[in-house]
């Protein structure tokens, strides 16, 4: 098999950052697409080709620009058309390897229902469910029981998501799902699922390869969420014992021989408090939080999925994968936890990320950068690594408390207050726990930290009269005390 | 805070509860300056950044902002939020995807007005008071500035 010398990433942010660093390492070019927004992003500063494109979606030009740049595969990275099979099918068409599983797996997965019957032949564990026309929904959630959760057929990461305590919440429930539905994925089918009280959500990395070779990694926690958004993962658990790790990677395996798997891929599974675990879905694609199996395993996955698209054998075996110390990644979002986690745009007139020899950002933003209301609030992933849980755990808050962002509302002091609860601390935490105890996370006020903010603008704000004056005028000089009463504490 | 005195080399001193320290003022800029203070014996970075009226300061992993206005109005954080009696306005930018009410209905607090869009979230506003709708300022598919008005309801 030939070996690329070229490779198209068709997506943006930190994970086409994230792509081009290994491609840079492999000694393989790299282009990325933008639209006018990313104009000046910085996925369009550390690839070798940035190419203008209506949109991040739009496949067909997506394709064309990548064989007119001398692509010979193209990295889907993950969310807009990575999950997309016909996507997929068009690159291969084009001549392009599609560096992912084949079409046939995506459209499988893809469709959340399907994707259930499949891993249930293949002898994966299922939580029970119905589907149905909407006018029998009531009796179907009746069979069920409450609660109970309503499900986009095609969704992924949360949306067209609800959790139903009573029947009736059900119906507006399920309008808001498929309406949600609709609109990200353009199908409204769904489904309903019985909810599983305090489970933690475990996930393993799949990987398969041309010549039939499976592989599947240990699990990544990632129970810490918010509306079903992963906020705080980890590798490897504290829930899962040896035991439970080996059946998770065998159903990790089976997983990838039933649908004949190429390349990286996901398998999602809620876990209860007994030790059950149910397969929840497949996400054909790398994920977010991929970095904390890379530095447990001490694997880049990006370089094996170019590996395994360019066909060479996964030459891994998998009785040597065995996690080695503790992966902690925290992701860092646009967005005001002390009010009501509204998102946050503006220009991110500080962002200093914290450095040290055991801490790893992926970010898609510097300093100056704009934070639009056009894509996805995640400024940065923050992960730490250390002998053991707490090492990381301490390593990552660290690191957190230094992470400078303003400009811009983050929630980064949130973050470190999740890292610092006794919870959290003692890892006895399921994915409803931050919803639950949301209160425990919002701001006290330092009185004195507050007076010496205030005095620090006092010394480094402009004079009260120097407000008008022009962005290019003379530096302010030291603000006498006087005029501190002229600043309003926000 | 007890006291807090600044030099005209730009030092300050300042003695914060028990904690006493010196605060060099080294570098400076119209928008952001970067220094540390050192408290008790340890030194604590900080950022500040102006934008327009606002000036937010990074301090030991914990923003603080400030806004030029009223000495008289110096509140806490999220309270000059607080919405004016039954006016909701846009909390950020974004797009109207639906409106649930129309002029002359009654609503109750809590009730949903509006569903918007922004950052590929949906939100839904709801009314913050029991009363009448008196305007909607908007229609589905507009797209509307942080601050707009949206709609105004008569509290009873």
């Amino acid at each position: 098999m030939p070996k690329f010398d070229t490779v198209f990433i068709a997506n943006r942010g930190e994970i086409a950052v994230r792509v081009a660093s290994t491609l840079r390492s492999l000694g393989i070019r790299s282009i990325a697409p933008y639209t006018e927004p990313d104009r000046k992003a910085y996925h369009t500063q550390v690839v070798d080709l940035a190419v203008p494109v209506q949109s991040y979606l739009h496949g067909e030009q997506l394709i064309s620009l990548a064989r007119e740049k001398g692509a010979q595969a193209v990295h889907p990275g993950y969310g807009f058309l990575s999950e997309n099979a016909e996507f997929c099918a068009a690159c291969q068409k084009a001549g392009l390897e599609f560096i992912g599983p084949s079409p046939d797996a995506i459209a499988r997965m893809g469709d959340k229902l399907l994707a259930k019957q499949q891993m249930k032949q293949a002898g994966l564990p299922m939580v029970p469910s119905w589907s149905g026309p909407p006018e029998e929904a009531v009796e179907g959630a009746r069979s069920l029981g409450y609660p109970l959760l309503v499900k986009a057929a095609a969704g992924g990461g949360g949306k067209g998501m609800r959790l139903v305590k009573e029947e009736s919440e059900l119906p507006q429930a399920i309008e808001r799902a498929r309406g949600e539905a609709l609109k990200a994925f353009g199908d409204d089918s769904f489904f309903l699922e019985k909810f599983i009280v305090n489970p933690r959500h475990i996930e393993v990395q799949i990987f398969g390869d041309k010549h039939g070779n499976a592989l599947c990694f240990g699990e990544r926690e990632c129970s810490l969420q918010r509306r079903y958004q992963k906020i705080i993962e980890e590798a490897p658990s504290l829930a899962v014992s040896p035991d439970l790790r080996e059946k998770l990677v065998k159903a990790g395996v089976n997983a990838v021989r039933a649908l004949n798997y190429t390349g990286a891929g996901t398998v999602e599974f809620i876990l209860d408090e007994d030790e059950h675990f149910y397969f929840l879905e497949v996400n054909t694609r790398l994920q977010v939080e991929h970095p904390v199996t890379e530095l447990v395993y001490g694997v880049d996955l990006v370089a094996l999925q170019i590996a395994v698209a360019e066909g060479a054998p996964l030459a891994i075996e998998q009785s040597f994968l065995k996690p080695r110390g503790w992966a902690m990644e925290a992701r860092v979002y646009a967005e005001d936890p002390d009010d009501g986690f509204l998102p946050s745009v503006g220009t991110l007139g500080v962002f200093q990320p914290p450095a040290g020899p055991n801490l790893r950002l992926d970010t898609g933003f510097r300093q100056g950068d704009e934070v639009s209301i056009h894509f996805d609030p995640m400024l940065a992933k923050l992960i730490s690594y250390g002998p053991d849980r707490e090492a990381a755990r301490r390593g990552l808050l660290a690191g957190l408390k230094e992470f400078a962002v303003l400009g811009v509302t983050t929630n980064i002091p949130y973050l470190g207050r999740i890292l610092s609860h006794p919870t959290f601390i003692d890892g006895e935490f399921h994915t409803q726990f931050l919803e639950a105890s949301g209160s425990l996370f919002s701001r006290t006020e330092d009185s004195s930290k507050q007076a010496l903010a205030l005095a620090l603008v006092g010394a480094f704000g402009p004079r009260t009269k120097e407000l008008g004056s022009p962005p290019n005028g003379s530096p302010p000089a030291p603000t006498p005390w006087a005029s501190l009463g002229e600043w309003r504490l926000n | 805070m007890k006291t807090i005195k600044s030099s005209e080399t730009g030092e300050i001193n300042f003695e914060l509860d028990s904690q006493v320290g010196v605060l060099k003022v080294a570098e400076q800029s119209y928008r952001c300056g970067s220094d540390y203070v050192v408290l008790d014996g340890r030194r604590v970075p900080f950022w500040v950044y102006r934008e327009g009226q606002n000036v937010s300061v990074w301090l030991d992993g914990e923003v603080y902002r400030f806004e030029l206005g009223d000495p008289r109005r110096r509140v806490s954080n999220g309270a000059s939020e607080a919405a004016a009696g039954g006016t909701v306005k846009a909390r950020m930018p974004g797009k109207v995807l639906r409106v649930e009410v129309k002029v002359g209905d009654a609503v109750q607090a809590g009730d949903d007005l509006l569903l918007m869009e922004s950052m590929k979230m949906e939100l839904a506003l709801t009314a913050p008071v029991r009363g009448t709708v008196r305007k909607v300022e908007v229609k589905p598919e507009q797209m509307v500035s942080q601050g707009a008005l949206l709609v105004e309801i008569e509290e009873e």
